[in-house]
């Protein structure tokens, strides 16, 4: 069950979507879920943070590196996905600006059983620090939905201030699926507080990010004299 | 029932009506630590249980006695939150240990409950978790924003600092017992990372290996066979089983709150507290809540088929708000196997802490327990949760 008033967050997706259309870009816009938080205490309540994996993918050019055994680097090939075997990885030999670069050159990495426990010994804690440490995807799973899985995941964290963002979509993407992505992120983290809705602000936001474009959707009707949804440059 | 032994807690899983096994245990007392808005965040205890630390969210330490809850006094210095205490600082029967918001671990002599010692870290860096060992077992350990501190505990001077590891907070840190020159860490980044602490500690060289769970990691231990296992519970209430040693992943419970609901004709788990072992029967419960208190030891069958069972205890009407921590009085004890007596401490976000007898009937404060929660129709609220996996 949601709270979430589905109209006024599809008036709101369409807007943002139509608003990015009409002035063309070279990128496709990300578009960030802000929420704000009440009766929340950073001090002495449990942490708000962890990963949560979305139904649609909201960043598709997302890259994503192989670091696979002679099977998993076959699969790679045929998929066209970059990869990297052992020989690859034993060549680094734990240079932090190598580990640094292939760090930076990818978004996230999936490895072999064999290879993720070689890591630390071949690369050092390079891909830790850049927040990169491979997923394992084994030899009963398909590489691709591995890949998409991986894409899927969005982080969330909520730090010294009470208001966060999620990644939930971009602007070339169906207005469905951000709806749809949009509904579980929310609903999904209301289940992790322990007010729930309360202790949600009444309003969120959805924000692109380069159009500096803001659409703040109601959650529930409260007051009803209130406008569902307003733009704000 | 009382004879609920091993096996019985392996098996209770297949008798579709197992909810009759579990225990509801009766309230010996109830304690109000403050009569301000402020939280119980952990209670520990020493290894022979003859006393209990608590921390409060006043960034003070309150001592009791275990055994009828007198409370002895209170250790106060710390200027940021408490994130960690600890009663068991090896041959130092008399020292409480704690870590803080305010970059400092201490040491406090809980006769006179005073500080005798601290060591602190660098500026703004807050230390959520602390765990001593090493080889010689004078290693002091740290963990910090994306940081791991090691002191030398005879002259507390900081002898190494791990800065690569980890990218965001360490939640937790634990020398791993019986092999007390290795230390595991969390951290919010989602890993856990094996170091070794011999000589000189060095992100480069001591990086053993590397454990993904994928999302901000709560907290972890130790169980199974020479504690060669992990239970891992994260921010978004999912729990995991690893196999510290060969840095593999046995069974993740994504949908852990959800199994546990299930078990039970409660409300549905909002949360988990803490992970239980019992060596003696080698069984593992993970200690799920509700946003309203109640509070249910389910067993968690380690082995294929992997799966939460019924609760074998059940502790309700004692809280008002989310449950924090869960002392078991006796770290070794099994969940049911105790009769009489006192079967641990619990304490929470309404400020409260509350005692529990470990035999349900010998009720003495049956005022406090709502049968009328016991009679409600299975499944009433449950249904209509939403299920995000």
């Amino acid at each position: 069950m949601s709270k979430l008033q589905s109209d006024v967050l599809r008036e709101s997706i369409t807007q943002i979507v139509s608003d990015s259309r009409e002035k063309k870009r070279n990128f496709t816009e990300t578009i960030e879920l802000q929420i704000g938080l009440k009766n929340y205490d950073p001090q002495k309540d449990k942490r708000f943070s962890g990963s949560v994996k979305l139904p649609h993918i909201p960043r598709p050019k997302m890259k994503v590196c192989m670091l696979g055994d002679a099977q998993h680097v076959e699969e790679a090939e045929k998929i066209g996905l970059d990869w990297m075997d052992v020989e690859g990885l034993k060549k680094m030999n734990k240079n932090k600006k190598l580990v640094k670069k292939l760090a930076k050159k990818y978004h996230a990495f999936l490895a072999s059983e064999a290879i993720i426990k070689q890591i630390p010994r071949l690369l050092g804690p390079g891909l830790n620090k850049a927040g990169k440490f491979p997923t394992l995807v084994t030899h009963q799973e398909s590489l691709e939905s591995k890949v998409n899985e991986t894409k899927a995941m969005v982080k969330f964290q909520l730090k010294k201030v009470l208001c966060m963002g999620v990644a939930v979509g971009n602007c070339g993407m169906e207005e469905k699926q951000i709806f749809q992505n949009v509904q579980l992120s929310v609903n999904f983290l209301v289940s992790l507080l322990k007010k729930n809705w309360q202790n949600l602000m009444k309003y969120m936001r959805l924000f692109s990010f380069q159009e500096n474009l803001v659409v703040c959707i109601q959650l529930w009707n409260t007051r009803p004299g209130l406008e569902g949804s307003f733009k704000d440059n | 029932m009382d004879s609920c032994g091993g096996s019985t807690a392996a098996s209770s899983s297949i008798y579709p009506d197992a909810g009759s096994f579990s225990k509801r245990l009766a309230m010996k007392n109830t304690i109000q630590t403050n009569f301000g808005e402020d939280y119980v965040f952990q209670i520990a205890s020493s290894p022979d249980i003859s006393n209990m630390a608590v921390s409060l969210s006043t960034d003070t330490i309150k001592l009791y006695l275990p055994a009828t809850g007198q409370f002895l006094g209170e250790c106060r210095g710390h200027r940021g939150t408490i994130h960690e205490i600890s009663l068991e600082v090896p041959s130092s029967p008399n020292l409480l240990c704690s870590c803080s918001s305010d970059s400092t671990i201490r040491m406090w002599d809980i006769r006179t409950f005073k500080q005798v010692s601290s060591v602190k870290a660098g500026c703004n860096q807050e230390i959520f978790s602390f765990s001593i060992g090493g080889s010689s077992s004078n290693l002091l350990a740290g963990g910090g924003n994306s940081q791991i501190c090691f002191w030398d505990l005879r002259n507390g001077k900081q002898v190494a600092c791990l800065e690569e590891s980890h990218m965001e907070d360490v939640t937790q840190v634990r020398f791993v017992p019986n092999q007390q020159n290795k230390l595991i860490s969390s951290s919010v980044d989602g890993l856990l990372c094996l170091f070794d602490t011999d000589g000189n500690i060095n992100d480069d060289n001591d990086l053993q290996s590397v454990m993904n769970v994928g999302t901000s990691i709560g907290r972890f231990g130790f169980f199974g066979d020479m504690n060669q296992r992990l239970w891992c519970l994260t921010h978004i209430e999912t729990l995991s089983i690893w196999d510290w040693v060969d840095g593999r992943r046995e069974m993740n419970f994504e949908d852990a709150r959800s199994m546990a609901s299930n078990k039970w004709n409660l409300d549905h788990i909002d949360y988990f507290v803490d992970c239980h072992y019992s060596e003696v029967e080698d069984g593992l419960w993970v200690i799920g809540g509700t946003g309203a208190g109640s509070l249910g030891f389910f067993p968690v069958s380690c082995k294929p088929p992997f799966g939460i069972g019924y609760p074998e205890a059940i502790l309700d009407g004692g809280h008002e708000g989310i449950v924090r921590s869960v002392l078991p009085v006796s770290t070794k004890a099994s969940v049911t196997g105790q009769k009489n007596g006192v079967f641990g401490w619990t304490g929470g976000e309404d400020g409260r802490l509350v005692c529990w007898l470990s035999d349900g009937n010998s009720a003495t404060n049956k005022s406090w327990i709502t049968s009328s929660l016991v009679m409600k129709t299975p499944r009433a609220r449950g249904k209509i949760r939403h299920k995000p996996y």
